[in-house]
């Protein structure tokens, strides 16, 4: 027993005093995680405010409870102009309830390709699950029998989308998370290797000597592992997508639809996915840099790439409007700038802002880590400023 | 061709130490250049101080006349380096590598001096194999060949022969004699006695961060009184005793305590 305590007291000191070990076991659950979890919650309440001030429409044809689940769900009331606005876009929801014998028969017309449509069809579809026996009451109040005699309302969803905009719509929600995934997954390993590996294997020392500046070194590595990433991920983008077209293609009577695909928001989804890949590289190139060791360097690259991802979670949240606010958080306005790209509904404005945050972001991490590689601490450890002394241990001070 | 005033470097560990301490001397083109000490006297920090790897705390010095301070590009032209490892990129070939350096130093047709120098170091079988497939000799030979790919007229190097067997080792050395002879400045580093008597014009004794003492072999032998380097060695170092006790040897001769605490050599 008493060299079972040893052990343990002797693994804690050696283990505490690991700077990853403290990163990842103390760091992230006492400081980071929580902070994450009071920023995503800062956003949805922001989405939600964001929500009320310009909630969908929906044109409601029918009883008076028809109405009230509108007002349950959020929506903003205007006057029915039948299906066809719907379809073009000038209604985002449109509700018809008919009596049809003792079921009341409601008909949700919607587009599942449009944001605010398919916003508009899922808060109202909770409303109606939410008030289901107020509809059937109303229907018995109306016909004038008991409620026992009445059956559940029959709730009938018409999207009206084309095809080829529906199989668009789905890519869009898939697509740019795959995109995200191979970003950060595909940048990790060459980052570390361009970084740490060459500084393991003692082959910088030798380019340094080169009548070449620091800065022309790091953005030379910087591209590379870029170069390395775009092709991983067009690769990867390129296979999902055939295969998604696979399944299609055996599920579906009727072959493949076709991809309706907006070449003009795609040109305009460019610019913030070309930044986000910018930046994306150099923060895990400035990550890998306080390294001592390769596997430290994957640890923290590997954090970063974690982090990254959650962007690609919002990617798939389907009521969550590309806005200005979304503009500004990175990673995630990438995920969204391609998702409303590839749904053919991007808007200029939040594009474009995304792309200037990212590239703002990215030019200052790259100086940063520009700064950090060329102090000559970053080869052999003298005059460490603290938070990377913290970062690379005791050994490399 | 180089001139070495006062260069001090200090690190922090966090407790300031005093890597080299007020370091100064001279080489000239045509002469090999010895620094010999043990592990840890300054040796490696003072060459790269004047390969501009490390920014010096105090002093300066000029190579090829080119300050390391104020004019780093420049210097770092007129310099070949070569460390204790090999450096060579183990997934480049050869060729690749020497190519890759050369457009690196601004050589005007990389391409035709890569194959200038595989012809001359005689790698044109294993030009094209990877470097980490390489034997230790054939790397050492593309490590040399990739140290001068721009022709530099100084070549640094720190304890080149680490880690090489006795015929690389000849061959290196022959080589550094060749550079000498072609009126190349050879700064050298190593702790290997028997490598500094066969090769150095002069030789600076460096012990925890200071020249103890320096001149040619000559010289050294009628500072100290003894006859072998090893001795010599000893003799100015003394037994690793610390640095205020160390040049105050009784036998030691006026002459020596005149170059010591790290005044010029």
């Amino acid at each position: 027993m008493r060299a079972t305590v040893q052990v343990m007291w002797k693994e804690l000191r050696e283990s505490l005093r690991e700077p990853t070990v403290l990163l990842f076991s103390v760091g992230f659950p006492v400081i980071f995680y929580p902070l994450l979890i009071w920023a995503a919650l800062q956003l949805v309440l922001l989405e939600e405010g964001l929500f009320e001030a310009a909630p969908p429409t929906v044109a409601v044809q029918g009883p008076e409870v028809l109405l009230e689940a509108a007002d349950e769900a959020g929506l903003q009331v205007v006057v029915d102009r039948g299906r066809e606005a719907v379809e073009e876009g000038e209604t985002d929801l449109r509700v018809t309830g008919t009596e049809a014998g003792r079921q009341l028969r409601v008909e949700l017309d919607y587009v599942s390709t449009r944001n605010p449509s398919l916003k508009a069809h899922t808060r109202y579809d909770e409303a109606l699950e939410v008030m289901e026996e107020d509809l059937t009451q109303a229907l018995a109040d109306e016909v004038g029998v008991s409620l026992e005699a009445l059956a559940a309302p029959e709730i009938v969803e018409e999207d009206t989308a084309p095809p080829a905009e529906v199989t668009a719509f789905l890519l869009s929600r898939i697509i740019p998370a795959v995109m995200l995934v191979s970003l950060l997954l595909g940048a990790a390993y060459p980052a570390v290797e361009v970084v740490v590996g060459e500084r393991e294997r003692k082959t910088i020392e030798t380019t340094l000597v080169a009548p070449v500046s620091r800065r022309s070194i790091l953005l030379g590595k910087l591209l590379a592992v870029l170069a390395i990433v775009l092709l991983a991920t067009l690769g990867n983008v390129g296979s999902v997508l055939l295969t998604m077209l696979h399944i299609e293609a055996s599920f579906s009577e009727g072959g493949v639809a076709g991809i309706a695909v907006d070449l003009v928001d795609m040109a305009l989804a460019l610019p913030a996915l070309a930044t986000t890949a910018t930046l994306a590289v150099a923060l895990m190139i400035l990550a890998a840099l306080p390294a001592t060791s390769f596997k430290q360097g994957q640890n923290l690259v590997s954090t970063l790439s974690t982090v990254g991802m959650g962007g690609a979670v919002v990617g798939m949240a389907p009521e969550l409007d590309f806005g200005l606010v979304w503009a500004l958080v990175p990673f995630a306005n990438a995920v969204l700038s391609l998702r409303d790209a590839l749904a053919g509904e991007l808007a200029a404005a939040p594009a474009l802002l995304a792309a200037l945050v990212n590239g703002v972001l990215a030019a200052g991490v790259l100086s940063l880590a520009t700064r950090v590689a060329g102090h000559e601490t970053y080869l052999f450890g003298a005059r460490l400023p603290a938070w990377l002394r913290f970062l690379r241990g005791r050994d490399a001070a | 061709m180089i001139e070495v005033d006062g260069l001090v470097k200090r690190f922090y560990t966090p407790d300031p130490v005093v890597a080299v301490d007020h370091v100064s001397f001279r080489a000239a083109p045509g002469e090999i250049f010895g620094l010999l000490g043990p592990n840890g006297a300054g040796k490696t920090t003072t060459l790269r101080m004047l390969s501009t790897l490390l920014q010096p705390d105090e002093g300066t010095a000029r190579l090829g006349g080119f300050d390391i301070r104020t004019q780093s590009a420049q210097v770092r032209s007129a310099i070949g380096y070569l460390s204790t490892t090999t450096g060579l990129y183990g997934r480049l070939t050869a060729r690749e590598m020497l190519v890759y350096f050369a457009r690196l130093q601004g050589v005007a047709e990389p391409r035709r001096r890569a194959e200038e120098l595989i012809e001359r170091f005689g790698i044109g079988d294993f030009a094209g194999q990877r470097c980490e497939r390489l034997s230790t000799g054939m790397g050492q030979k593309v490590s040399i060949a990739r140290a001068i790919v721009h022709d530099p007229p100084i070549l640094i190097m720190d304890e080149p022969t680490t880690g090489l067997d006795v015929l690389v080792s000849q061959t290196l050395l022959g080589f550094i004699e060749e550079a000498r002879d072609a009126g190349r400045c050879v700064l050298f580093s190593t702790h290997i006695m028997s490598e500094a008597e066969r090769l150095c014009d002069r030789i600076a004794i460096i012990h925890q961060g200071r020249i103890r003492a320096s001149g040619t072999l000559e010289e050294l032998r009628a500072l100290t009184g003894e006859h072998y380097l090893e001795q010599i060695f000893i003799r100015v170092v003394g037994d690793d005793a610390p640095e205020s006790e160390a040049p105050e040897a009784p036998e030691a001769p006026e002459a020596l305590e005149a170059e010591a605490d790290g005044a010029s050599a």
